[in-house]
């Protein structure tokens, strides 16, 4: 098989998948900067392990936020060690000026919502709404079945407007 | 608040850090993983394949992403052939002091060796293997999975020095056999692709099922492979007019040769899901329970599943995995 026949239009990936990626990210740390940082490690990574992707097994853009949730995964778990992510993003809150305004955004207060539910509906937000990714996408992504992340995302929206 | 207000939180990414990002990704060569140092079990490995067989060695050479570029062959695995040999061959060579790695030529890492990183679920295995990890739908009772392991590629360049195999031939008395002409100096890429390991245990016994794509090895065109074939069947222990058969009956492209311990184990070839396998049985673990393997290709993926269970017991493992 020719490998340049089964490789996609890379300008026209990154087009596409750049914002998509970024506000994964956007909306899963509240952080523009460690946004822009992770969505740098996860394009290097696909692109390293471009030949390795299979169009048979996975749209592209699930192959790629299948990398970026790896990617999300390290970064919150080597935060770990020092301060719970919550308490780490409050403190960098409180650093500058900029972070300060951006706590201030619906985002922020968005963040402070979700920090009071799990990980996972976290995430299951920053898949459906930052990466746009369609439910049967995020099931394939999690292992949750489509109907079940239909059923929790709904959920987490009551939560999200009872308490807004 | 709803579904739209969420929606509308994002924003594009600051065009100065798409352009940046952009610039960086077209500055990587394909493929650009930090790679350079050895690999200690790289070269274990090699010693041991090397240890084994030329044929086991020839055929772990290669692959290679220049696939495309004529001037080269490649070896996928497509096929499993079990050869019995007798260890105490090796054991012969090790006390006449031979060193295996030194029969092949230089070993070049090309890749840095990392740890195997251990994830929950398959579709994160996957993800860090670039496969669809496929699972089992049955395990034999008793057995639970503790979950699953992720090794990283590894691939390394070998440049051949005939006058080593010559050294291991005249050891093993094998004055029949010819090494292919232009052999020496040529060098072979050999590329493990990364492997995803699911474990599940009872007590102290485990099953393994393996995962990964094909390893590749890529060669220069125009080595006569047969020959080589011949060589190394005969390393292992085979008759010359046995030897002689295979070598010109097997598509050495795509057959991987499985030696087998000739006292301690049988083979067959058995069906798994409409493709061709090789399955062994009575291999022994360890002292106290003998143990299976079976191993296959399906598409461009190579599996095997291996444990102290039945050799019937590994194939219902193996034909329910989905």
């Amino acid at each position: 098989m020719s490998v340049a026949a089964a490789e996609p239009n890379w300008d026209a990936v990154y087009a596409e998948q750049l914002p998509r990626v970024f506000n994964f990210f956007r909306y899963r740390l509240r952080n523009d900067a460690h946004a822009e940082d992770l969505t740098s490690r996860t394009f290097e990574k696909a692109w390293s392990a471009r030949a390795r992707y299979r169009r048979d097994l996975a749209g592209f853009s699930t192959w790629l936020l299948s990398i970026a949730r790896n990617v999300a995964t390290d970064h919150l778990r080597a935060q770990r060690p020092h301060l719970p992510l919550e308490a780490a993003e409050e403190v960098a809150a409180k650093d500058t000026p900029h972070d300060e305004v951006a706590r201030d955004s619906d985002l922020a207060r968005l963040g402070t919502l979700l920090q009071e539910l799990p990980q996972r509906e976290q995430e299951l937000v920053a898949l459906k709404y930052g990466a746009e990714a369609t439910n049967r996408a995020i099931a394939e992504l999690t292992g949750l079945s489509e109907s079940n992340v239909g059923t929790i995302l709904h959920r987490v929206v009551q939560t999200l407007r009872r308490d807004w | 608040m709803d579904d739209q207000f969420l929606r509308d939180l994002k924003k594009q990414p600051n065009p100065e850090f798409a352009a940046r990002l952009r610039a960086t990704l077209r500055a990587l060569p394909p493929n650009a993983v930090a790679r350079v140092a050895p690999a200690a079990d790289f070269k274990r490995w090699f010693a041991a394949a090397a240890s084994i067989a030329v044929v086991g060695f020839a055929f772990t050479l290669p692959p290679v992403q220049a696939a495309a570029e004529a001037f080269l062959e490649l070896f996928r695995v497509r096929q499993f052939t079990g050869v019995a040999f007798d260890p105490e061959r090796l054991s012969t060579l090790e006390s006449s002091g031979f060193d295996p790695e030194a029969m092949f030529g230089s070993v070049e890492p090309l890749t840095t060796p990392q740890e195997p990183v251990s994830y929950a679920t398959a579709a994160d295995a996957g993800a860090a293997a670039g496969i669809r990890v496929r699972t089992p739908a049955w395990i034999p009772q008793g057995y639970a999975s503790t979950g699953f392991m992720a090794s990283s590629e590894q691939a390394a360049r070998i440049t051949i020095n005939t006058a080593g195999l010559q050294a291991l031939l005249d050891t093993l008395g094998l004055a029949d056999v010819e090494l292919p002409d232009g052999l020496d100096g040529q060098t072979a890429t050999v590329r493990l692709q990364p492997i995803v390991t699911q474990s599940f245990v009872n007590d102290d016994r485990t099953v393994h099922v393996i995962q990964a794509r094909s390893p590749d090895v890529s060669f220069p065109a125009g080595i006569d492979l047969s020959k080589l074939a011949y060589a190394g069947l005969r390393v292992l222990g085979m008759s010359r007019d046995e030897a002689y058969r295979m070598s010109v009956t097997i598509d050495w492209r795509t057959t991987l040769i499985v030696p087998v311990p000739s006292k301690a184990a049988a083979y067959r070839p058995v069906n798994v899901a409409g493709n061709e396998g090789l399955l062994i049985e009575g291999l022994r673990q360890n002292e106290r329970r003998p143990g299976s393997m079976l191993m296959w290709s399906a598409g461009d993926e190579t599996f095997a599943v291996a444990g102290p269970v039945s050799g019937e017991e590994l194939l219902e493992i193996a034909q329910t995995l989905q």
